[in-house]
């Protein structure tokens, strides 16, 4: 009882404490602080992905300890990559996604998620792992199109494309080992099911994203909104499904 | 009109109102969750026309669903034909082939996705217990043995409340099955066990084991449900979803970089 409470909750906090850090040297633009806080929130994500997997024996899947953590760590590790040039305007986006997911999960308990008996079964963990993957890059592609709806050129919104496809394709990943799981569980690739439906809605706003009609795409805020629903709605299904 | 059929304006429309419509699916899946266990139940083609005559809210959505993707299709298949054909032979660039290929794919698996659901047999939650004998097209299957060795007591427990009670402790893939002979008109083929989540597959032909059952009043062992599906389709669009996956993360590489005016 006291390690599945007790170090989630920990982890919890600290997390909390420095994505509220990395926001205050994002606004006061203490860029090198702002670098260091983030590879000590990637160590303490990190740290917390590694006590799932050895406490769970099994790779992170759902639920509002395990996804959080996870989108902390993957979107940490994008923002050190990708945020090269012009990094502020998307990372102070992107804290600010994250600080609204802890916000959103104010309330829920902080635990590792129940034990299930299909968790030995790779494409049952394949799907939800790469769930999450899909959702930090979603998230990651939304601060990037919010920046880029208020920051000259078209560079970041090159970028959020960018993001935006590696997302549908990770999710994409997810769907066919989801779909796999299904016709291995119910004889069926497809279930009509709120899950089914939804995961489908997702696939069509993304592709929604990338067919703007020419008099949308010129609007830069509606681009920019466009890009930004697919993580919206994946949040929702993330934390709420 | 083929040049209409082909806008991107049309295509953004389709996605717009197919979303709406799936996200009244999800709300139908809510107030109306009868009738959507129903079409997990039999092939479509079964399902749709009793269902039309019996409750035909739902129908009357699936069908929407089937014609807005129709024109989905129809409009991809158009732009396809006359823009990024046209472009990728007039360029000859890698991208623009890729570009191009990527949505061929995504026109193969939508039209798989819905022949999938029209194509086969499907006959669900039949009872597996020794003795029983279930035949679907040229196949039938006799079961000879249903093994669960672990405690029989989580079979009773109401299907919502068993959730918690199914960890890899208690409940054991491996080790529970359902021992069963496989006939092809009326000819043995081969005895087999088929596992959750490790079905036979024999061709067209999928046996599925996806639950097991309590034992009752006239039979002392436990039992189990089986689906048996006949869809030649399955590794058709497996594949061709998986290239599609490929398509699109090559063309992601390949335009990773941003083309300024003149390259």
């Amino acid at each position: 009882m006291f390690a599945n409470l007790e170090i989630p909750s920990l982890v919890h906090h600290l997390l909390l404490a420095l994505v509220l850090a990395e926001g205050l040297c994002l606004i006061l633009k203490r860029m090198p602080l702002w670098r260091w806080v983030g590879i000590l929130k990637l160590v303490v994500a990190g740290v917390g992905l590694v006590w799932i997997s050895v406490q769970g024996n099994r790779i992170p899947l759902y639920g509002p300890f395990e996804a959080l953590t996870y989108l902390i760590f993957v979107t940490g590790i994008l923002g050190l990559i990708f945020g090269r040039r012009d990094l502020r305007a998307p990372a102070l986006w992107s804290t600010a996604w994250i600080l609204g997911l802890f916000a959103l999960l104010w309330n829920q308990p902080m635990a590792l998620n129940e034990d299930y008996y299909m968790y030995d079964n790779l494409l049952v963990l394949l799907f939800f792992n790469l769930r999450i993957l899909s959702g930090a890059f979603f998230i990651h592609g939304a601060a990037q199109y919010l920046a880029a709806a208020h920051t000259p050129g078209k560079a970041l919104f090159h970028a959020g494309r960018n993001t935006l496809l590696l997302a549908i394709c990770i999710y994409l990943c997810s769907e066919w080992t989801g779909s796999l799981w299904c016709l291995n569980w119910y004889g069926d690739s497809w279930h009509w099911s709120r899950g089914f439906l939804k995961a489908a809605i997702l696939f069509l706003l993304t592709m929604g994203a990338f067919h703007l009609p020419g008099q949308l795409v010129r609007h830069r805020i509606l681009k920019a909104g466009a890009g930004v629903i697919p993580g919206l709605f994946m949040v929702w299904m993330l934390f709420y499904h | 009109m083929f040049q209409k059929l082909a806008s991107i304006k049309l295509t953004f429309y389709l996605l717009t109102a197919l979303v709406l419509l799936m996200g009244c699916g999800v709300w139908m899946s809510l107030t109306l969750p009868a009738q959507f266990k129903a079409m997990n139940l039999v092939s479509i083609w079964e399902w749709l026309p009793r269902a039309l005559v019996e409750a035909p809210t739902v129908p009357i959505w699936f069908l929407l669903v089937c014609i807005l993707a129709a024109l989905l299709g129809l409009n991809a298949f158009a732009c396809s034909l006359t823009r990024l054909w046209a472009r990728a032979r007039r360029t000859g660039e890698a991208r623009a082939w890729l570009f191009f290929i990527l949505h061929c794919f995504f026109l193969m698996v939508l039209f798989c996705h819905g022949l999938i659901l029209f194509v086969g047999e499907k006959q669900s939650n039949l009872e597996a217990r020794p003795g029983n004998r279930h035949a679907i097209g040229p196949y039938a299957v006799e079961i000879h043995r249903v093994v669960f060795t672990d405690d029989l007591d989580l079979l009773d427990i109401p299907y919502k409340q068993r959730r918690a009670y199914m960890t890899r402790e208690s409940i054991h893939l491996d080790q529970n099955f359902v021992e069963l002979t496989l006939y092809k008109n009326d000819m043995a083929l081969f005895s087999k066990k088929i596992f959750m989540l490790a079905p036979l597959k024999r061709g067209d032909l999928q046996v599925t084991l996806t639950e097991f059952l309590p034992p009752t009043a006239a039979q002392s062992g436990p039992g189990a449900r089986i689906t048996l599906t006949l869809n030649p389709l399955n590794r058709i669009f497996f594949s061709i979803y998986a290239a599609m996956i490929l398509a699109l993360a090559g063309f992601t590489a390949l335009t990773w970089k941003r083309r300024h005016k003149g390259e």
